[in-house]
């Protein structure tokens, strides 16, 4: 009997040593990187560099930004950060826009009035669609009587460059202060596009304000050399772009799945 | 006839310049406010550490037009609700954040997060006026509570006076942002903190939201507890003495964003 414990023994401490191997292969292969974020120093060089970027203050997006990456975020969750997101974005947008003064009156007495110089009417909010659309939620409830201009650019799978499908801008739209938005700058080649179309319609540069949630220092780079009069205003700027894929990184993932709810949350991982 | 037409004519004129006369003695008796320049702000936040005053270029567009009387109700609350949105998120920006590693769909990253849960915030309200702060509050922290306090202003007196509170148990475990649109004589805020105190709400752990304050309403309640936060959008240069309103000021906050004064009785009611 003492010679078939040992046995059984044995076996089972061979089956727990290949176990445990076998558990450290799987581990070492999803072993992912750790990414850091640019130092202080490195955000200021980028400022200086570019006199037309904004970034915003760190302490209002971070712990917003850090619920957005996690990739077990819900959908619910998700929606609710990037609506908080983008309102502090197009909050500090209007703050940007030329101001008027003018004397007006409050209950008790005369004041100066620092007003947006333009009418909601005046405004044109431009989507790159399909992600960009996630602006509007929040882009109406602040200046509700804008104009809205869509364009759809989609970035092919392979060649990573994109492509222009539609366009639906408003008649008068080189009249107009325009905000375009998109929640990732990456390789900058959509945004591009979407610049190159504006200004076919007669927009000029002074006029635009680009809003991206997370951006690179390549994208933001490409968007100046072509486009050094308008004005970007970015959450966060990562601090890799990957190149197999043109992924920011650690990025958000693939914004639009995650915000329009079209990809389960256990394949996100996977789907690079 | 000839005569006649040019008696009418005269008396026009004459009616017409008493008009004008009478119109501008009557514009001439409101003064034009002067906002504090940037060197007055600068000195008031040496002064007050814990003091944050927005950033000028987020908010003056919209507090001109909140401050206009001819804004009407919906225009008000849009625009008061936009500038509460940026005071909740300054407020959440300035509590205590933790570190640590979670996994984006790329990869791990250092996580930087509010350290305290939905639940472990709570917002208290001084009534009437506090709860227009509610609504976009709610919108950015879903799961907070809320306390409030029922605190109105004796109309002769100008003191306050305390009438109602409920306040969750557990408040002294909380992070508590104090709302209240107004900071004048600080008299009605200086009341509610003294009365979140004696529910054992630690001084570090209080944050009071304001739209428009004053320099003495901040002194007086730095003085009795310099270790809370103060985030106010705008300092207004004017405290009026006989009627204790800001000036310029808003008016009467509480009745523009309910409804419950008409536009026409605004300059008329100065109390």
């Amino acid at each position: 009997m003492f010679k078939n414990l040992t046995k059984l023994a044995c076996c089972l401490g061979l089956v727990n040593g290949a176990f445990v191997v076998c558990s450290q292969n799987v581990h070492s292969q999803d072993r992912l990187q750790h990414y850091n974020f640019l130092s202080e120093n490195e955000l200021h060089n980028l400022l200086k560099k570019h006199e037309n970027l904004s970034i915003l203050n760190r302490n209002q997006t971070e712990h917003i930004l850090s619920l957005m990456r996690e990739a077990n975020t819900d959908i619910v969750s998700f929606r609710k950060n990037a609506d908080r997101l983008i309102r502090i974005l197009m909050e500090q947008a209007l703050a940007q826009l030329q101001k008027k003064n003018s004397v007006k009156q409050s209950p008790l007495g005369f004041y100066t009035a620092n007003e947006v110089k333009f009418s909601d009417e005046e405004i044109c909010i431009v989507s790159i669609l399909r992600s960009g659309n996630a602006f509007l939620n929040e882009g109406l409830r602040v200046i509700q009587g804008a104009s809205i201009g869509q364009i759809l650019i989609q970035r092919n799978e392979e060649t990573s460059m994109p492509k222009y499908f539609f366009e639906k801008l408003p008649e008068n739209i080189h009249e107009q202060q325009i905000i375009l938005v998109d929640p990732m700058l990456g390789t900058g080649g959509s945004a591009s596009m979407a610049l190159k179309i504006l200004q076919n319609y007669g927009v000029k540069e002074e006029n635009i304000m680009f809003l991206t949630l997370v951006s690179c220092e390549q994208g933001l780079s490409k968007v100046f050399k072509e486009h050094p009069n308008i004005k970007i205003i970015t959450a966060q700027v990562d601090p890799i772009l990957i190149k197999e894929i043109n992924y920011l990184a650690p990025g958000i993932g693939d914004f639009g799945d995650r915000y329009f709810g079209t990809v389960k949350k256990h394949t996100r991982g996977l789907q690079v | 006839m000839f005569k006649n037409l040019l008696r009418i004519g005269v008396n026009l004129s004459l009616l017409n310049t008493t008009y004008v006369l009478c119109k501008s003695i009557k514009d001439e008796k409101l003064p034009h406010y002067h906002f504090l320049n940037e060197q007055d702000l600068n000195k008031l936040l040496k002064k007050h550490q814990n003091l944050s005053i927005i950033d000028r270029s987020y908010t003056e567009h919209i507090l001109s037009i909140i401050r206009d009387v001819e804004t009407d109700t919906v225009e008000f609350r849009k625009n008061s609700d936009r500038l509460i949105r940026i005071l909740i998120e300054q407020a959440i920006s300035q509590i205590e954040k933790k570190k640590h590693i979670k996994q984006s769909p790329l990869g791990y990253y250092d996580a930087h997060e509010v350290k305290f849960e939905d639940e472990e915030i709570c917002f208290v309200s001084i009534l009437r006026s506090g709860n227009a702060f509610l609504f976009e509050g709610l919108k950015a922290v879903s799961g907070a509570s809320i306390g409030q306090i029922l605190i109105q202003r004796n109309e002769d007196t100008a003191l306050p006076s305390y009438l109602f509170q409920k306040l969750p148990a557990n408040i002294r475990d909380q992070q508590v942002i104090l709302m209240d649109p107004m900071l004048a004589t600080g008299n009605s805020a200086t009341l509610a903190l003294r009365i979140l105190k004696n529910q054992g709400v630690k001084q570090e752990n209080i944050t009071f939201l304001t739209l428009v304050s004053c320099e003495q309403g901040i002194e007086k309640l730095f003085r009795e507890f310099p270790k809370m936060k103060i985030i106010t959008a705008q300092v207004d240069p004017i405290l009026l003495k006989d009627f204790n309103y800001l000036a310029p000021g808003i008016g009467n906050f509480g009745d523009r964003y309910f409804g419950t004064v008409k536009k026409s009785q605004q300059l008329v009611q100065q109390q």
